[in-house]
């Protein structure tokens, strides 16, 4: 089996309103530019391309097709795409360069959410005969799932309002942020309920945004990148969707993923420098450090996370682009990318790296 | 190099306009069980599933993987949706191949469905997106366009 790594990273502005199309175009030409660049490949080096997007978010059957403009297909180009987010879509790619057919993978995942009601949109992933007729929407589960942990003694609402006031401290230093400054706990905890128990600033903000990460075959790497992230370990696992037929304080499937790519479990192994976790919720981030036994000298989201910018089918993506970059710039010797997909944490992915 | 990758066992429901007496996750587990049974396995031997279908507008249920993760056997293991639009059937086959070929799993679960008669396919291929030409109405739509006027396929 080769070795492969992230040799590359780019992410677009996470904004409320995007000014650009369904169709992903305009947010994806520039950050292909960006990490090609920075790389130094062209259109022509890259052996395979993968993406992650939704025809729901953008209103129209085969949405993905048009973004294959921002690529340039011509001559034509070994290609695939994934209705989730463009984590999945790193997958895909990692087995592709694994099996020997690529060495060079560019992969991408796009969503403008503000072309829709991103809650109600949502609630069209739930089973179509007995749920999805009742419209229970995103934020309302995801407050359910808060609900419970907060009645079982699990967090309190204001372990939840540190969370986000920490997040937004961190994406102070990220470009990309859509919310970002210095807040405290206690005046969050003032403000109003959205889906009680859940305020504002325990979700993820609605936005529009891309990713981009390249990856590259053990040989390939080392000559295009200076320090590359290398994969050690790479699993996704999905729970089931029955909303009463688990336990929805736990993610047992991030804790799964995290034990099949080598991240844990708890504390056992070398420690892990960053983890860029995907919890477009507040307490999800709870569940997550407990479901992938993560220790305190692990920092969580430098960026400051999916809550202060959580572009859908990219956020993921870009959780394991900027925990490579981490790696790439010297900042860390081993982290941890996640991404989360589904009501209340249903399916996660993790993907372990590290600098040799 | 490469591990070869072999069909195991294979299973299809009939094709029929209509099947009003299952679920989404009814059909697909029906073909789920023939292909198991084929291959002398059972679900619990299964290390991934993959699912290939495209468009989501034709049942009007989005990432319904999600949904059929438990019909699907795959609650606890890895679950990956294809979507290539008309290729789905085939991509799926070759992810699903892949997984093996990189030697990442042993055995894997290809399913590919369509059940149309939940939603309204003629609408799925009829939205006209901002900033592109409404031309088209059904999948006739698109390609009655090309044979209309001078293209290589006119009359």
């Amino acid at each position: 089996m080769t070795d492969v790594a992230v040799i590359g990273f780019a992410q677009s502005p996470c904004v409320r309103y995007g000014d650009g199309t369904t169709s992903g175009v305009e947010m994806l030409v520039p950050i292909f530019a960006e990490v090609l660049a920075s790389t130094g490949l062209t259109q022509p080096d890259i052996g395979f391309w993968c993406s992650g997007s939704s025809d729901y978010l953008a209103g129209r059957a085969f949405s993905f097709v048009s973004a294959v403009d921002a690529i340039g297909a011509v001559p034509p180009i070994m290609e695939s795409h994934v209705e989730m987010d463009g984590a999945w879509a790193l997958y895909e790619a990692w087995v592709k360069i694994l099996t020997g057919a690529a060495d060079t993978a560019l992969v991408y995942g796009f969503g403008k959410s503000s072309a829709g009601l991103l809650r109600r949109v949502l609630a069209l992933q739930l089973d179509p005969y007995l749920v999805a007729p009742l419209w229970p929407d995103s934020v309302s589960i995801a407050a359910l799932q808060a609900r419970l942990g907060i009645e079982g003694g699990r967090w309190s609402e204001k372990d939840m309002a540190e969370v986000a006031a920490r997040s937004r401290a961190a994406a102070q230093g990220n470009p990309q942020a859509q919310l970002f400054g210095a807040v405290s706990a206690e005046d969050l905890l003032d403000q109003p309920y959205v889906a009680d128990p859940l305020r504002a600033h325990d979700c993820a903000p609605v936005g529009d945004g891309a990713a981009v990460v390249i990856l590259a075959s053990a040989e390939r790497a080392r000559e295009l990148c200076p320090r590359p992230a290398w994969i050690t370990g790479f699993a996704h696992r999905i729970d089931s969707m029955e909303l009463g037929g688990r336990d929805l304080t736990a993610a047992p499937s991030a804790t799964a993923a995290g034990r099949g790519a080598g991240a844990g479990p708890d504390g056992a192994g070398p420690p892990i420098d960053v983890a860029e976790l995907h919890a477009p919720f507040t307490h999800q981030e709870l569940i997550l450090r407990t479901a992938l036994g993560l220790r305190e000298e692990t920092q969580v989201n430098p960026s400051g996370g999916a809550l202060c910018g959580n572009p859908m089918f990219a956020a993921g993506l870009a959780r394991i682009g900027l925990a490579a970059r981490a790696i790439t710039a010297g900042q860390a010797d081993r982290a941890l990318g996640h991404a989360t997909s589904g009501p209340a944490l249903q399916q996660n992915l993790v993907c372990m790296m590290e600098a040799r | 190099m490469k591990q070869q990758a072999a069909v195991l066992g294979v299973g299809q429901t009939r094709h029929r306009s209509r099947r009003a007496d299952v679920s989404i996750a009814g059909l697909c587990r029906e073909a789920v069980d023939r292909a198991v049974a084929d291959a002398g396995l059972t679900l619990a031997d299964i290390d991934a599933v993959v699912l290939g279908k495209a468009p989501d507008l034709f049942e009007g249920v989005m990432m319904p993987e999600l949904y059929l993760a438990d019909a699907l056997g795959a609650v606890g293991k890895p679950l990956l949706r294809v979507h290539t639009a008309g290729s789905v059937g085939g991509a799926t086959g070759n992810v699903a191949a892949s997984l093996v070929e990189a030697g990442v799993h042993g055995r894997v679960l290809a399913v590919a469905f369509e059940k149309q008669s939940e939603s309204n396919a003629m609408w799925a291929l009829s939205i006209a997106p901002p900033f592109s030409m409404p031309l088209v109405a059904g999948a006739g739509g698109y390609f009655a366009a090309h044979r209309s006027t001078s293209g290589p396929w006119s009359r």
